[in-house]
């Protein structure tokens, strides 16, 4: 039977009285890009400790290949890479060692893929993975996990500790080896505007709110941003906007001089509303984003 | 639990191949504090054999014998405790490695049934301490025999078996209480390992144990096994 790489159905969970999740439900398939996006303390982590079967969620159900996610057969989780967060490594094998400890339990291991990118780094394979820098030790994993010819790879936070060089690598290696509709990668980071050419999905996680699925050109599209000068009438604008249809404008973020709205909607809808604040005395401006502003206009600055 | 559960015969040869190759990578990951273990269980026998050879040097070997055959002295009760603490130092270099950061994760990703992993893990330092546990007891026999009678040596032996035993029993208790998530399970782990090794560490007479040992054999498979399930917790925890 040929499932899905990632099946959440309904997921709940919550530490205390907090809730993280409240009926989650996420289908990602074969041969996608997608990449977890949401402020830190959103649950990005946790959802993928529960995917790889290092927590239960209190309820729901989160299926890898089929297996329920705390009973992933050894069979399911060959199939799965898994990039832990901070580039967890077993520091104190060399190059060499690492690759040797590894392959044994894989049967389609591919040595040249982990050779390859080790051979950037120029270091001698005796080198301990204890003496490397942060950005030395991703190329490892990276290599480790890439050697392992996963069908899914799970990324969790790769860009930590690492400089724009070692994540332009990083990225160029993912884009090269898995960008080809066979291999399915869910990626976390906090280093949006890496993902611009690499990710499909998007999958924005917020507190208290129900996660957003959309793809990232749709939401490039639809999510806009328009900017109204205000000056010296701060007063008078805030009155205008609290009229507001609130289901359109998803956050609103106050500067000194000027407001930026944040609208999730087609663009003649947002004018329509526009329209009806009546603000031909203000200098409203359609603002262009990256995919880093659309993300921090999305969640919210802080 | 499923505890090895390799069960198709394609896996059987796996199950080989996964144990040596946990044997691989604990070796490099212990091996700077086995050398140190062992390096420090040598200066302690030497020192053993010297105040050991002081005693008949300062005394008749008649009274040095009277002492040790009638009176029940022993002579080389430094070694008591040298065991449980080479155990302990032994346990935290092993699994603080694995429990900082949660790096045992890695291993526990890995596409084999996570209880024998860490059984696999635990085993390791079973067979390291035995062996240097080994080296002990020939070391404190060796040096023994020279100066007494084989009696004696037979005493020795089963004298000190029990501090050897507490040194495996702490070793295993270690293990489960590190890897252990819940509290009340770990707590237990603690209670039941300290009474068991304050049991075979209270000294009673020379040869004491002699005809109850093996009731503690029967227990170390058990105590064993018991990290199979603070495995299984590890893997099943609730946040």
């Amino acid at each position: 039977m040929n499932c899905h790489p990632i099946e959440i159905e309904n997921l709940f969970h919550s530490y205390g009285k907090r809730e993280l999740y409240h009926s989650l439900s996420l289908t990602i398939p074969k041969g996608k890009v997608y990449a977890l996006l949401g402020k830190n303390g959103v649950g990005k982590t946790s959802l993928i400790q529960i995917l790889m079967g290092f927590m239960r969620p209190n309820g729901g159900e989160c299926r890898v290949f089929g297996d329920p996610a705390h009973t992933i057969r050894p069979k399911t989780r060959e199939r799965v890479g898994l990039l832990f967060e901070r580039h967890l490594a077993y520091d104190f094998f060399t190059i060499e060692q690492a690759e040797k400890f590894t392959r044994s339990f894989y049967k389609n291991w591919k040595s040249d893929l982990y050779y390859g990118l080790v051979d950037k780094l120029g270091l001698p394979y005796s080198h301990r993975i204890a003496n490397m820098s942060e950005g030395q030790r991703s190329q490892i994993v990276l290599g480790l996990i890439l050697a392992q010819d996963p069908e899914l790879l799970i990324l969790d936070d790769y860009s930590m500790g690492l400089d724009a060089g070692y994540r332009r690598l990083f990225i160029d290696y993912l884009c090269e080896n898995l960008k080809d509709g066979e291999h399915t990668v869910v990626i976390t980071s906090h280093v949006i505007q890496d993902m611009q050419n690499f990710v499909d999905e998007l999958v924005f996680m917020r507190k208290d709110k129900p996660a957003l699925v959309t793809s990232l050109d749709t939401f490039m599209e639809e999510f806009t941003c328009y900017t109204i000068v205000f000056k010296n009438n701060e007063g008078d604008i805030r009155k205008r906007l609290s009229h507001m249809n609130s289901e359109i404008v998803v956050n609103t973020e106050w500067h000194k001089d000027y407001v930026q709205l944040f609208f999730y909607a087609s663009s003649d809808i947002i004018l329509k509303e526009l329209q009806k604040l009546d603000l031909h005395d203000f200098s409203v401006q359609k603002s262009y984003m990256d995919i880093e502003d659309a993300f921090i206009g999305y969640t919210g600055r802080y | 639990m499923n505890m090895f559960s390799l069960s198709k015969p394609g896996h059987a040869l796996r199950r080989s191949s996964v144990l040596s190759s946990i044997f691989y990578k604990e070796s490099i990951k212990t091996f700077p504090m086995a050398l140190g273990l062992f390096f420090l269980n040598t200066c302690f026998m030497i020192w053993n054999f010297v105040v050991l050879r002081q005693l008949f040097i300062l005394d008749h070997s008649e009274v040095v014998w009277y002492r040790v055959m009638n009176l029940g002295q022993i002579p080389y009760q430094d070694l008591m405790f040298i065991p449980l603490m080479s155990a302990i130092a032994f346990c935290l270099f092993q699994f603080l490695e694995e429990m900082r950061d949660a790096r045992i994760r890695i291993s526990l990703h890995l596409p084999c049934d996570s209880s024998s992993i860490v059984l696999f893990h635990a085993f390791f330092g079973l067979v390291f301490l035995s062996l240097l546990f080994s080296f002990d007891i020939i070391a404190l026999l060796v040096m023994l025999r020279y100066y007494f009678p084989s009696e004696i040596c037979f005493s020795a032996f089963v004298t000190t078996l029990p501090w050897f035993l507490a040194g495996l029993f702490a070793y295993l208790g270690g293990t489960f209480v590190l890897l252990e998530p819940q509290i009340k399970r770990k707590s237990l782990g603690v209670v039941i390992t300290f009474i068991i090794c304050l049991e075979l560490l209270s000294f009673h007479s020379t040869a004491y144990y002699e005809n109850i040992i093996y009731v503690y054999f029967i227990l170390l498979p058990c105590m064993f096994y018991s990290i199979a399930v603070s495995a299984d917790d590890y893997r099943n925890r609730w946040a």
